[in-house]
């Protein structure tokens, strides 16, 4: 074989369905043992390549290879040495953990000498040995996607193709899951990965960049940043809600967003940016150049269409201006039969606040926000919504605010126009001013030439933006948003809460929940949610500050992998995880923790480079659950 | 061999389609209670044997003649005499408030007429609002008008009445007991309601629920897929057919004349006829509820209306008669009454069982031609 250290490649693939050309003319070449992460915008084609390179979907033209076989004549063949993992959960819900797992063996024909103990080993080593009897549908969102891998390793394939393995997926999951691919990384597998999470895109040996079927940029995650060109200028502000719609004047081009207490600001010379700033923006302002992250590049992609600034100004139209508590709950409880959804939740949330509802899924989110809309009767406990009781008065709430579901609930048979008469007759609207409201709604969700579409075309970030659209047609002054940005790529979810700024700085309640640790820096104020319970709430800031007694050490190395079962062996040292590229270390004793690992790296001549920082939401969110978990022990 | 059919794959899939089953036990409780609860449901409801008929007399003749016509249904076990009236508004009056289904009329002379020898009117009264029940009574009454027409003949002839005595027999089934032909008609109805039931929705569903492009990343071949999920099925069928026999012997005293294991057979081959049919609507189809409501439509509402089990087929029109041949259920019941009640063997069956067994043969090809075990 002339490419044999090539496990993956691709020729020139192609694949239109229709007018549109999902994968375009894509050529790639991954070598053996690689950790290859393919990111994009949703509708970049990154599903589609990945079933033509598993030999499930026949290419327009161009091939593929799979260790040296072609993904198009050999689809059989090379069955035996890959691994598909789909996005959606693939495997049987009403199977037991081994079931499933035999199930794929069998089908695979792995010899039935070592089975047992190959399995059991599969098992220990992913922590799902406790599982074993356990029905695949009683697993949570983390613990599937391992059976899934589980199911996809039975017979040691040498190529893994895996097509959003983590998404929603809670962090502490999301880590074990990488320890588990860098392990077989480190056994020679290649892994060829999509992501929507750009950390774990920065831990790929090499990644790709793919927006509408192409392949834009290949390279080291580094590379990709460097060759960007692109800088950062970041500003803190006295006030940066106000301060925002100034800088998006002063920098039209650009992409500028509100991240934790800072704005920034994607540009091609920082010199000249942080000169402009300077010139025009009153009181204390502290202007910093910071390092692009991947989301930065992602984020150029996509030159936003119309100026946003127009888009963010209408967002608000119709709305009432109310202040004092919007929300205000005590002891909110909900039980189904023995199990506890929602254990004693207590809030107190303003008119014009973003309140954040952070927690993996199945938390209690989605149980806490279905009862706060009067969709569901708590089980003991009160609320009032907008000044009427949630046990009492949930129709006059349902009229009063607007409710953004998990699942998509536009009907996809309808047009977008119609969806869009259709909520606003549920709510009342009728003749000039359902016209007025249709025309908002066309603009606030981009589709004013796609309105004659059938709703079932739009993809992802579209179909969100539509629905949050609708959801909020009649101008309510609060909104429950659930989960509104959960499989959206990085840019529809930048604009989404650019979106959701804009409503609270004219006022409007916005409740969000989210499973996107990063995201809570977005928020006002926000409750982390757990197993039912509130174990954290706060300011973004006060929960880095006040939740966490432990430091982190942020450690830059190369292959970190390599070094989390030593590091944590060390004295004082309380935790070791992967995070972003590198290794975050939660330490009681940051001096002397440091100070050890900087001499353990000399010691193997490794090159890291080491520091004290603020802990990431991530962090906070991880050590909390800890915390729970040793509790409920 | 890569292409190579795979025992082991093929007993993954049963095995798993087995837990499907067992996990979903309000499915398989039906399918296990239908085929009691059907015959019980048809057994009951649908008896076209009429019994008792409630009759109201009206004898204007009272004389011994008219006497002896009044015992003759008197005697028989079909009719009933409830009443006896003077006036024939009275009849009517009793047909509407359902007391009687049939009222006979004596008119004042017929003692005399036939004395004399001429022709003589007896009068019956019917109510046609049920036309089936209408028409088998009126039948009845027909019947012995002429046995006692026989006897009056019998006796002007100085004939020992029983020197010719008609007793009209009905081969296979002496009684014209149609629960007897009740247990081949469930038997294929509930094979065909398994088939619109779980057939037509296990592929479909493994496409809804995203099952089936995990299963598809595996080795595993069409044969062996479709295979493993007809087995199951199959399973749950001919457990079916056994209950279907017991259940007859037991709550209707449905002999089986036949050898079991020509029925087995039989079951066999039409089973492999509607599973595969049904496995290829949810092929073709992808979608569960259309497949399982065209499977209804074109599997079950046949079966039952023109499979001859609840209409003969010899009544029906002649181009309804054409299209009940492309039914494999036909061809099914019809084997199954002659194993049943004729007892015959083998041989005689050929024709039908080679009908059926072609329309097996073409669902098994047709289900795994569609299939494709591709995303495209």
């Amino acid at each position: 074989m002339s490419n044999f250290n090539s496990a993956i490649t691709a020729q020139d693939i192609t694949k239109s369905f229709g007018k549109l050309k999902a994968v375009d003319k894509v050529t790639l070449s991954i070598r053996e043992g690689e950790i290859f992460g393919l990111i994009g915008p949703d509708g970049a084609g990154k599903t589609t390549l990945m079933r033509m390179l598993a030999g499930m979907l026949t290419p327009d033209s161009g091939d593929a290879s799979i260790c040296g076989r072609s993904s198009l004549k050999q689809h059989q063949q090379i069955k035996d040495d890959m691994a598909y993992m789909s996005q959606k959960f693939g495997l049987y819900q009403d199977l037991t953990v081994y079931e499933n797992i035999r199930l794929y063996a069998d089908l695979y024909d792995v010899s039935k000498k070592n089975m047992k103990e190959q399995i059991n080993d599969l098992l220990d080593f992913s922590y799902m040995r406790p599982f074993r009897n356990r029905r695949a549908g009683k697993l949570s969102g983390g613990m599937k996607q391992k059976l899934q891998l589980i199911c996809a390793l039975v017979h040691k394939p040498k190529v893994l193709l895996l097509d959003e393995p983590t998404n929603g997926v809670d962090p502490v999951s999301r880590r074990d899951f990488w320890r588990i691919l860098y392990n077989l990384s480190a056994e020679g597998v290649t892994i060829l990965v999509s992501t929507a999470y750009l950390d774990e895109a920065e831990r790929c040996s090499r990644i790709a960049l793919m927006n509408n079927g192409r392949i834009i940029t290949t390279g080291t995650p580094s590379s990709v940043i460097d060759e960007s060109g692109i800088k950062i200028a970041s500003v803190k502000t006295q006030d940066n809600q106000q301060n925002i719609s100034k800088i998006r004047n002063l920098f039209p081009d650009s992409s500028i967003h509100i991240f934790g207490e800072k704005i920034r600001i994607n540009t091609s010379d920082y010199q000249a940016a942080s000169l402009k700033l300077n010139e025009n923006l009153d009181g204390e302002t502290e202007i910093t150049q910071e390092k692009p992250m991947l989301e930065d590049i992602f984020m150029s992609l996509q030159s936003r269409s119309g100026s946003s600034e127009k888009l963010l100004s209408m967002v608000s139209e119709g709305i009432e201006k109310r202040e004092g508590s919007s929300v205000i709950t005590s002891s909110l409880t909900k039980r189904f039969g023995d199990f506890t959804a929602v254990n004693s939740i207590e809030l107190d949330v303003k008119y014009g606040e973003i309140f954040g509802f952070l927690g993996p899924n199945g938390a209690g989110k989605s149980t806490t926000i279905k009862m706060l809309c009067g969709l569901l009767i708590p089980t003991s406990g009160n609320g009032s919504v907008g000044g009427f009781d949630i046990s009492k008065n949930p129709e006059k709430i349902k009229e009063n605010i607007g409710y953004m579901s998990q699942k998509f609930s536009l009907y996809e048979d309808l047009k977008i126009y119609e969806n869009i008469d259709f909520y606003g007759g549920i709510y009342g609207l009728s003749g000039d001013k359902l016209k007025k409201r249709r025309d908002w709604a066309l603009e606030l969700s981009g589709l004013k030439e796609r309105s004659r579409e059938i709703t079932a075309n739009l993809a992802g970030g579209w179909r969100q933006r539509l629905a949050l659209a609708c959801s909020i047609i009649h101008s309510p002054s609060i909104v429950f948003l659930d989960e509104p940005t959960s499989g959206a790529d990085p840019a529809s979810r930048r604009l989404f809460w650019d979106i959701i700024s804009s409503l609270a700085a004219e006022g409007v309640t916005v409740f969000v929940s989210t499973h996107y640790m990063e995201e809570a820096e977005y928020c006002n104020r926000l409750s982390m949610i757990f197993r039912g319970n509130m174990i954290a709430h706060g300011t973004p800031f006060e929960l880095k500050e006040k939740y966490m007694d432990d430091k982190i050490v942020n450690i830059s190395v190369e292959q970190p992998q390599t070094y989390i079962e030593e590091l944590s062996k060390m004295e004082g040292m309380n935790d070791v995880a992967l995070f972003g590229a590198g290794l975050h270390a939660r330490t009681s004793d940051p001096d002397s923790v440091l100070n050890k690992i900087n001499k353990y790296f000399s010691a193997k001549s490794v090159h890291a480079d080491s520091k004290l920082i603020q802990p990431s939401m991530e962090d906070v969110f991880v050590s909390l659950i800890d915390q729970a978990e040793v509790a409920d022990a | 061999m890569p292409d190579s059919f795979s025992f082991r794959r093929l007993k993954a899939i049963i095995v798993k389609e087995f837990l499907h089953i067992l996990r979903d036990w309000r499915s398989l409780a039906i399918a296990i209670a239908m085929p009691i609860m059907m015959l019980l449901l048809f057994g009951y409801a649908l008896n076209i044997d009429l019994k008792n008929i409630p009759t109201a007399i009206i004898d204007y003749s009272k004389t011994p003649e008219s006497r002896e016509l009044i015992s003759t249904f008197d005697g028989s076990p079909y009719f009933k005499i409830r009443n006896y009236y003077d006036d024939k508004q009275e009849i009517e009056k009793a047909i509407q408030r359902r007391e009687i289904k049939a009222g006979i009329i004596i008119d004042k002379d017929f003692a005399k007429h036939i004395n004399n020898g001429s022709p003589v009117h007896v009068f019956a009264v019917i109510d046609g609002s049920d036309a089936n029940t209408g028409r088998l009574v009126m039948n009845y009454i027909q019947a012995l008008g002429m046995i006692y027409n026989e006897r009056l003949t019998a006796k002007k002839l100085n004939f020992q009445s029983s020197q010719i005595n008609m007793k009209p027999r009905a081969w296979y089934n002496q009684e014209l007991i149609s629960t007897f032909n009740l247990v081949p008609g469930i038997t294929a109805i509930v094979m065909v309601v398994i088939a619109s039931m779980l057939a037509s929705v296990t592929v479909a569903k493994e496409w809804e629920m995203g099952t089936m492009e995990q299963l598809i990343s595996t080795p595993v071949r069409k044969l062996e897929m479709t295979l493993g999920k007809a087995i199951p099925l199959y399973v749950i069928g001919i457990a079916d057919v056994m209950i279907a026999a017991y259940a007859g012997m037991i709550f209707f005293d449905v002999p089986l004349r036949g050898e079991p294991a020509l029925v087995v057979l039989t079951a066999t081959v039409f089973l492999t006829a509607v599973l595969f049919f049904g496995l290829f609507l949810s092929i073709a189809l992808k979608k569960q509820v259309l497949a399982n409501q065209i499977a209804i439509m074109s599997g079950f509402l046949p079966t039952l209306i023109l499979s001859g089990f609840v209409f003969t087929i010899a009544n029906m029109p002649l181009p309804i008669q054409i299209i009940t041949h492309l039914f494999p259920a036909r061809y099914f019941i019809s084997i199954l009454r002659d194993i049943y009640l004729k007892g015959v063997g083998f041989s005689m069956l050929f024709t039908h069982f080679s009908f059926l067994t072609v329309y097996a043969v073409l669902m098994i090809v047709l289900a795994n031609k569609k299939l494709k075990l591709r995303l495209d």
